[in-house]
């Protein structure tokens, strides 16, 4: 591998092992977003009610709000961490390509989403009674891939909506349910995995 | 050690900071109105002013952190907008936040900012950084706890590994003590000495008599006034708006 290459790799892992090193310290985000997650699965459940075909069919969609939701919540405090102490500054003048500092926050985003879903695919299996053993295998490569894509279109524009100190991150929030169609790939991949059913 | 062949008269070095007609607007506001400046190597000038009066924007065109409204800004030869990323390299910036991250220990910081610069991680090098700046104790402890001042330590020991060839600091005396006054001075004192340069964003000129040689004043936007202070006892009050 040339220098530049490897000289803009270390910067990716050097990113991402700062957020992530962070976060295992503080597990500010971490707890907001399990937090969350486990609140939006539960409260699915009771708004579908006690028909376990109706929350079977419904499992697939509630995940992927749940994954989604607490997704943009990670999203937007992966820029605030920048924010607090004028850290974006000096990133922005570190040298090198800036998209290492992207590429970076993509990894951790990604790391920080997989292990919440890690927790939450489980507890939605068993709160909406899916065969989750059966369809691992398949459903496992679903996930991965359309939570690359998730953190992948979150991650830019939790940096196009690169808030103030204090503030959210409304561009984060505003868009990524319309323009990342990496959920929606998701939920009807999902369809035909646990206890799912395909779409008409 | 970094030289950048000492001397403001050495032929053919461009200067420093190469500042002609800058303008910056924010909206309908115009924060710096055709402001011309050269900062030669081997030398600290000040930039004095109000609140408000653009010093700090000043800085940040000059740092690639924003882009002119109109006007060009060369530092070493290289244009802000089209080489920002050779400007970048030749650049240490200490701004009016530290930059540091809190949940990371002081040592942990340095080891960020060597990989963020491509540099291999040197243990002793992050040792003797901390040890200049007094912050050698506190190596493994986490930001959090630290004062504003012991922040501003850590920031200058991530400036003395970067070594950059031209120091960009944004009212650096602010939260220091006399010790780190001094520290502060004295870097940028071999900075110049190593044909460097610095350019200081100040209310407070008295802490650098001795390092800061010229002094530019801004108000509204615009030069007001240029002023030689070394060799001058007295003349930074003269100068202070």
């Amino acid at each position: 591998m040339s220098g530049p290459w490897r000289a803009e790799l270390g910067r990716v892992a050097a990113v991402a092992w700062k957020d992530l090193t962070a976060e295992r310290r503080t597990r500010a985000n971490a707890n907001a977003v399990l937090f969350f997650a486990v609140l939006v699965l539960v409260l699915f459940g009771f708004a579908f009610g006690p028909d376990a075909d109706a929350l079977r069919v419904a499992a697939p969609g509630v995940l992927w709000l749940t994954v989604l939701f607490s997704g943009v919540l990670a999203f937007n405090r992966s820029y605030q961490v920048e924010l607090e102490n004028g850290a974006f500054d000096v990133l922005l003048l570190y040298p090198g390509d800036r998209r290492a500092i992207f590429l970076g926050k993509v990894v951790a985003n990604l790391v920080f989403v997989l292990l919440i879903e890690a927790l939450v695919v489980p507890l939605a299996a068993l709160l909406y009674g899916l065969p989750l053993l059966a369809a691992l295998p398949g459903l496992a490569a679903v996930v991965l891939l359309a939570t690359l894509g998730l953190v992948t279109v979150g991650t830019f524009y939790g940096a196009m909506g690169e808030p103030r100190p204090g503030t959210g991150s409304p561009a984060a929030v505003a868009v990524v349910p319309h323009r990342d169609p990496a959920p929606r790939g998701g939920r009807r991949s999902d369809d035909r995995g646990p206890g799912g059913r395909p779409h008409g | 050690m970094a030289d950048w062949s000492r001397g403001a008269a050495t032929p053919g070095r461009p200067p420093a900071v190469e500042v002609e007609a800058l303008a910056r607007r924010f909206g309908r506001r115009w924060a710096l109105r055709g402001v011309d400046l050269r900062v030669e190597p081997g030398e600290a000038v000040a930039v004095l002013g109000r609140n408000g009066s653009g010093k700090t924007t000043l800085l940040r065109v000059v740092a690639t952190l924003l882009r002119p409204t109109r006007g060009r800004v060369r530092v070493a030869g290289r244009d802000v907008v089209r080489e920002a990323a050779a400007v970048r390299e030749r650049v240490g910036l200490m701004g009016h936040a530290p930059g540091v991250y809190d949940d990371l220990t002081a040592a942990e910081n340095l080891r960020f900012a060597l990989r963020m610069m491509g540099r291999a991680v040197d243990e002793q090098r992050i040792a003797a950084a901390l040890e200049a700046v007094g912050l050698g104790r506190e190596a493994d402890e986490r930001v959090r706890g630290f004062s504003a001042g012991m922040r501003r330590r850590l920031v200058l020991a991530r400036l003395r590994l970067q070594q950059p060839e031209i120091l960009l600091l944004d009212e650096p005396y602010a939260s220091f003590d006399a010790e780190g006054v001094e520290l502060l001075n004295a870097f940028v004192r071999e900075t110049v000495e190593r044909g460097g340069a610095a350019l200081v964003v100040t209310h407070d000129l008295a802490r650098g008599e001795g390092v800061l040689e010229r002094a530019f004043v801004l108000d509204g936007g615009r030069i007001v006034q240029e002023v030689q202070v070394t060799g001058r006892p007295g003349a930074v009050r003269e100068v202070v708006p």
